[in-house]
């Protein structure tokens, strides 16, 4: 799959519909085993149904202003998920994933640079946040790419699917800092 | 309710400990809001009473667990755990001017890891404080809290803006009565 990947295929941002789960829940089946390490909620996702019972659940929260959440597409596929959530006193946290045969590529720091002219300058906040896992040193690789600060280690911060804790970074990135 | 000593109890919040409550944040007002962007608009007791009435709704929804400081027979500060997530919380907490200095809040906060780490089962407590918050973060220090780091621009300021928040943290491993 990889290989067969035009890098001239641009990569894009849209809103989720409903629609999308089929494509989603395949990618997310697809990865299950890399995407349940780092996002425990993958264990309750076993069928296009479930996908599409969170894509409505995700749109009520977005309708609430609760949340935001994009589809990344790359050409005419979806490739995974970027969302803002936790919204509180100006700031928000990123949570984002990407199916293994399209990370590396650049994808995910092309797609948060866009989230954060989203969060920035559409949603008026004056931070983001990302919690990461300290042994997840791809989804790190990102944060750093995009000039994000490492502000804190919280000890045993992040539930995994096994009931385990996770060590996590928190990485900041301010407004003024955005370009 | 949780007696801690003869004259401190933590008790669930009444709409009735407006008065008292709002009595505490008016004569202390110039200080608390350095660190409580809050206190700007609670203006009358009726805005104490609506912020409790809040608390009731979030509480009866998991959401919350707040109790109100009642020392020598009266209401004098809250403690409250929010923010629950992954088997962790926050804890926030403020105590009047005339109570402050004499280790009450401490007494109060180790309660508060009995309630969140024995009866919420919770694993991780966070504390966050402004840098310039001594107060807060003695009491923070004195329990135990493991400074975590440093978020930049993470409190909102009542005149707009922000500071930043000094992280704790506390494991339920690391809790000792």
């Amino acid at each position: 799959m990889k290989s067969r990947l035009l890098t001239t295929l641009t990569t894009h941002l849209m809103t989720p519909v409903v629609g999308d789960a089929a494509a989603l829940f395949a990618l997310i089946d697809q990865n299950r085993d890399e995407l349940a390490r780092w996002m425990p909620r993958t264990a309750s996702i076993q069928s296009v149904e479930d996908e599409a019972a969170f894509l409505l659940h995700t749109l009520d929260r977005i309708a609430a202003n609760q949340f935001w959440l994009a589809v990344i597409w790359v050409g005419a596929t979806p490739v995974g998920t970027i969302d803002l959530h936790n919204f509180k006193d100006g700031h928000a946290e990123v949570g984002y994933w990407l199916g293994h045969d399209f990370q590396g590529r650049g994808i995910m720091p092309h797609a948060l640079g866009i989230v954060e002219d989203v969060a920035f300058n559409q949603l008026a906040l004056n931070k983001l946040e990302l919690v990461i896992a300290t042994e997840n040193t791809r989804s790190q690789a990102v944060a750093q790419r995009r000039g994000f600060h490492q502000d804190a280690v919280l000890r045993d911060h992040l539930l995994t699917a096994s009931g385990n804790y996770d060590d996590a970074i928190v990485y900041s990135k301010l407004q003024w800092e955005a370009r | 309710m949780h007696t801690l000593a003869d004259n401190i109890q933590l008790k669930a919040p009444q709409l009735t400990d407006a008065p008292a409550l709002f009595a505490c944040i008016a004569a202390d007002r110039d200080y608390l809001v350095q660190w409580l962007p809050w206190v700007a608009t609670t203006r009358a007791v009726a805005d104490e009473a609506a912020f409790l009435r809040y608390c009731q709704t979030r509480i009866a929804a998991h959401q919350l667990w707040l109790a109100v400081i009642w020392v020598a027979g009266q209401p004098a500060g809250m403690i409250d755990l929010h923010e629950f997530q992954d088997d962790h919380a926050a804890v926030g907490y403020w105590l009047s001017r005339e109570h402050r200095g004499q280790g009450i809040m401490t007494r109060c906060l180790a309660t508060v890891e009995v309630i969140g780490f024995h009866d919420l089962g919770l694993h991780e407590i966070d504390l966050l404080a402004d840098p310039a918050n001594h107060a807060s973060r003695a009491v923070a220090e004195r329990r135990g809290f493991q400074r975590a780091g440093v978020l930049r621009e993470h409190l909102p300021l009542a005149q707009g803006g922000y500071h930043d928040a000094v992280i704790y943290s506390k494991l339920s491993q690391e809790f000792t009565d």
